[in-house]
């Protein structure tokens, strides 16, 4: 513990981003914010890379999948 | 089924009390005004029946889809929103299958333990000219407040995994 160097693993959070903003609500009729969630491949992007909170990803995961049966994101990018 | 209550057939429930929801409906880009007016007023009786009162109703027009459905590349987004019991989302959407013009709908619930006569109908036949004529500016394409923000992840290593990169 003493002699570690820092985890190299946290320069992939972006906390920059949308993740400070506590207040941000997460609707699934905006797809736009949703976007900005995802892969270029349209998969959810994991909270330890986006850097949101637990329970901001639970509702970026609602959001998304509700957002996907209205075909306004889509399933997959090929 | 047989029985129309309008009433939110739950436990926990406070008496006395309706709940909002809000469906999408996607319809058929052929939709004219007119089907979508008989769609609205058809949609008005049913609600009435069981004791539910539209709020809100929404033209989105008509934006392309992230994908087909039912081979359409586009469809009209309508977005409707309103105050029943347990059983109006079942014969809504019951209602909606029946409809040709629906390509899809989904229905969310946005609150429980609503007093039905607090939110008034904004509901006018003036509005439903309105709506029923889609916006004059199909949806331009929103501008980008975050240059680019999906471009932070690209480099998402599970996509390479997933895509057996060598």
């Amino acid at each position: 513990m003493s002699d570690d160097k820092p985890r190299s693993s946290s320069s992939r959070r972006s906390s920059s981003l949308l993740a400070n903003d506590k207040t941000l609500v997460i609707d699934y009729k905006n797809p736009q914010l949703l976007k900005s969630f995802l892969t270029d491949r349209g998969k959810v992007v994991p909270a330890r890379i986006s850097g949101v909170s637990a329970r901001q990803q639970r509702q970026i995961t609602k959001a998304v999948k509700r957002a996907r049966m209205l075909a306004l994101i889509p399933y997959t990018v090929q | 089924m047989s029985e129309v209550t309008g009433q939110v057939l739950s436990v926990s429930a406070k008496k006395g009390t309706k709940r909002e929801y809000e469906t999408i409906l996607i319809l058929r880009p052929a939709s004219n005004k007119n089907n979508i007016l008989d769609l609205v007023h058809k949609m008005q009786g049913v609600f009435e029946k069981f004791g539910a009162s539209l709020i809100k109703i929404e033209n989105w027009g008509n934006r392309t889809l992230a994908y087909p459905i039912k081979r359409s590349a586009t469809g009209i987004y309508l977005y409707w929103r309103y105050i029943g019991g347990s059983d109006i989302v079942h014969e809504f959407e019951r209602n909606l299958r029946y409809t040709d013009a629906v390509l899809r709908y989904y229905t969310v619930k946005v609150d429980e333990d609503v007093d039905a006569t607090a939110r008034p109908s904004e509901i006018t036949e003036d509005l439903l000219q309105t709506i029923s004529e889609p916006p004059p500016e199909p949806e331009p394409e929103p501008v980008r407040e975050v240059e680019e923000p999906h471009s932070v992840f690209s480099n998402d290593d599970e996509e390479g995994l997933e895509e057996g990169v060598p």
